[in-house]
């Protein structure tokens, strides 16, 4: 009876494998032939940004009501139009963008990135489509603002966005701290005004954009001898295609020659004129914040409520599972005993992986790792359901190994003692008290899930942290976004908290228990004197 | 007379590691009778009650229920320990269950009876020991020799062949002794086989049909209850009675 359960559990197990790894139903390349899926962050005006309505020939972003637009967007809107192509946007983190090409999520990156010789090694890149200069943006008052040369920036503390090359060339003014990279320019920029930085390298482009935004920034150009030195292509912005794929390489470069540089500048003009601005601020911050994203926040909380429910009901079953798996007792037969002993195994390296490694890795090294090995294009909501399950599944099944131990032995021996069998004893017995004692911890994981699965923002699942970065990027309210970002949060885990805690109370039971009146006796019976001590 | 025995153990013993708790026990248990097992603390007697319901598995020997060996390999131990039931010192009733389906549960699941006619044997033999009005108690609830006492309950649902006692008043206040040995001696004179481990010196006297005295993991002496009390031949049991007359009223 032991072995067939213990079959059916391989015969799971290995259905699961092949689901997860073996299907090649969905081939990457197959599906995107009809769209141009374009990769970029749309978060990087005037290259590229987040708007909510499609005003101005925006784009819908793919898996979102969002829309992208920008001097990218249009770019890629002249090249969808020859290619006869519908242009779809991926948003898409600035450090996922390489991965999510070589793995095919993405037909092109245009994404107001440089051709760099490293960034070559992996892609392949199209003739530029727009030259510019890198500046140092600092503020107009700061006492950097007068630099001439590299010379100029002692003592100056200076960062750069992570992975651009313009981090890179702050290790050439003279006696500047290289602060660690920021993950975007619009957190940069609240560095910026906030003090906690003295300024930072950017495209001139990026200072045009600012500067209309906030008027009290300076840009330093650093020119000649004693300015930036980098090679021509440094300046340059190219669309990345996929290394293989020449015959989509030659149509951009010859889409790209077609367009003039007169009619590149008037896209360039129109983006820097039409990229998000900072709103007027007649009404209250919240009411403006709330009635302009107040969808966007509500479908951001629907999401994270949805990974960290399935999240922790699956990643529940699971440890359910090989908790119980992990605490059978070892059985007399040999074949049996080595059969468990080997799936124990497996369990154990289960855990150990998924708890061994951070949650954000396994998003990433999944997401993109099953894309770029066995071609299989996973959507990332289902992506990021199944990584949070797992992730939760190997805590739990601890915690429910811990609870099931901790049972006293005594109600195992008096099952047995009934002549229950194992499963019978833990179905009836064990598990309604090792999970009743389990559950302060599940109420935990759950409120961890919530607000963990921020972190799957890396595969750019439209959570609600997710969606306050955009919201953020796009009003440059960086306080009063998170600040109503976290309140959401804290009410969510709060209600959570006092949803377990009735669960609790609940699986109790009642307190109050009526002595029954019966037929036969309605008082406790007298004993008879004669067996006590003499 | 020579009715066949329902339990025969043999050459029982039972070791962890080097330390040898159990050495050669053997003894014969029939239809209706009531064993008692006395002896110093430490001498094994539980260890002997847990090897006849399997709880431990004893290292060698033979135990032989209905003259089938408990031991074989293809022997069904479930089967064997529903019909060999038994009452712990520390109760172990059922904690998320009430006093009812803590009754129940056993005649549902092993014995495969239905929950109605489940639910009349519990019933039943709650109202024998006086549990039945606080059938909807958790056992939390209840007061120490109220929780034995449906412990009783419960082993005695499942029709057991023999019914094994583990010290069950040693974990009670005195003044709830009385209850459960009366609901014990109750069982005895109802024709139930049962094996007894316990300090109650009266009541051993008074129920028993055979008694064990063990030390040191053996036998040391054995016989009827008279022969045992009033002839006694070895001093370990002088010494060991004597502790008790001592304290005695």
């Amino acid at each position: 009876m032991k072995s067939r359960k213990l079959w059916k559990w391989a015969f799971l197990l290995a259905i699961g494998f092949s689901l997860f790894f073996g299907g090649k139903s969905q081939s990457v390349q197959a599906a995107s032939k009809g769209e141009l899926k374009i990769g970029m962050e749309a978060n990087y005006p005037p290259y590229n940004w987040t708007q909510s309505t499609k005003a101005h020939g925006a784009v819908p972003i793919d898996g979102s009501k969002q829309f992208a637009n920008g001097y990218d967007v249009q770019i890629a809107k002249i090249i969808g139009k020859k290619l006869h192509r519908k242009v779809v946007v991926e948003k898409t983190e600035w450090d996922g963008l390489l991965p999510a090409l070589t793995s095919g999520k993405i037909d092109l990156i245009i994404a107001g990135m440089s051709p760099t010789a490293q960034r070559k090694k992996a892609i392949n890149f199209s003739a530029p489509y727009r030259k510019s200069t890198f500046v140092v943006i600092v503020n107009k008052n700061s006492k950097y603002a007068n630099a001439k040369t590299v010379n100029d920036f002692k003592g100056a503390k200076i960062t750069a966005q992570q992975g651009t090359l313009h981090y890179g060339l702050i290790k050439q003014l003279k006696g500047a701290h290289r602060e660690p990279a920021m993950r975007d320019f619009p957190s940069m920029r609240e560095s910026l005004s906030a003090g906690t930085i003295d300024g930072y390298v950017a495209e001139d482009l990026e200072y045009i954009s600012y500067k209309r935004v906030n008027p009290n920034i300076k840009e330093v150009v650093l020119k000649g001898q004693n300015g930036f030195h980098y090679p021509a292509s440094d300046g340059e912005t190219s669309i990345g295609v996929k290394k293989g794929n020449d015959q989509l390489l030659a149509q951009v470069n010859q889409i790209l020659s077609g367009i003039s540089n007169a009619k590149r500048n008037q896209l360039m003009k129109a983006a820097i004129v039409q990229q998000p601005q900072t709103e007027t601020k007649t009404q209250n911050w919240f009411v403006t914040i709330m009635k302009t994203y107040g969808s966007m926040i509500l479908s951001g909380v629907g999401m994270t409520l949805l990974l960290a429910l399935v999240g922790t009901i699956v990643g529940f079953v699971i440890g359910l599972l090989v908790g119980i798996v992990r605490t059978i007792p070892t059985p007399t037969a040999r074949f049996k005993r080595w059969g468990l002993k080997f799936v124990k195994w497996l369990l154990s390296v289960y855990v150990e992986i998924f708890r061994g490694t951070p949650m954000m890795v396994q998003a990433a090294v999944i997401y993109y790792g099953i894309a770029q090995l066995w071609h299989l294009n996973l959507n990332r909501t289902v992506a990021a359901l199944i990584i949070v399950s797992i992730n939760t599944g190997a805590y739990l099944a601890e915690v429910i190994r811990g609870g099931i131990i901790s049972t006293p032995t005594g109600q195992f021996e008096a099952a047995s003692a009934l002549g229950m069998t194992h499963s019978q004893k833990m179905w009836h017995i064990i598990l309604p008290q090792a999970i009743r004692n389990c559950l302060p911890s599940i109420t935990n994981e759950f409120i961890v899930n919530i607000k963990d699965t921020s972190v799957l923002s890396i595969i750019s699942v439209s959570e609600l942290f997710f969606v306050g970065t955009t919201i953020a990027s796009q009003t440059f309210e960086f306080f009063q976004t998170y600040f109503i970002i976290s309140l959401i949060y804290l009410i969510l885990t709060f209600s959570i908290t006092r949803i377990f805690n009735w669960i609790e109370k609940r699986l109790e039971g009642p307190q109050n228990y009526n002595l029954m009146a019966n037929q036969v006796q309605t008082v406790a019976p007298k004993l008879s004197k004669e067996v006590s001590h003499d | 007379m020579t009715e066949p025995s329902l339990l025969t153990v043999s050459h029982l013993q039972k070791k962890y590691g080097d330390h040898q708790v159990l050495k050669d026990i053997s003894f014969d248990l029939k239809k209706s009778e009531v064993l008692t097992i006395i002896g110093p603390s430490g001498g094994g007697k539980s260890t002997l009650l847990r090897c006849v319901n399997l709880l431990e598995q004893p290292t060698s020997g033979q135990i032989k229920f209905h003259q089938e060996n408990v031991l074989d390999s293809g022997f069904n131990q479930n089967r064997y320990r529903a019909k060999v039931g038994m009452v712990f010192q520390q109760f172990n009733l059922f904690s998320n269950k009430n006093v009812l389906q803590n009754c129940m549960i056993g005649q549902e699941l092993v014995l495969k009876r239905s929950a109605e006619q489940a639910r009349k044997i519990a019933i039943a033999n709650l109202e024998k020991v006086g549990m039945a009005p606080y059938r909807n108690a958790k056992p939390r609830q209840l007061s120490g020799g109220q929780q034995q006492r449906v412990a009783i309950a419960r082993a005695v649902c499942m029709d057991p062949d023999i019914l094994l006692f583990d010290e069950p008043t040693s974990a009670l206040d005195p003044e709830m002794v009385g209850d459960v040995l009366a609901s014990m001696k109750r069982l005895a004179q109802s024709g139930l086989t049962m094996m007894i481990v316990t300090h109650e010196m009266a009541f051993a006297k008074s129920v028993s049909d055979q008694i064990i005295f063990m030390s040191q993991g053996v036998i040391t002496e054995q016989g009827t209850p008279q022969q045992l009390f009033e002839k006694t031949q070895t001093p370990e049991l002088t010494k060991f009675l004597q502790h008790f007359r001592q304290e005695a009223i």
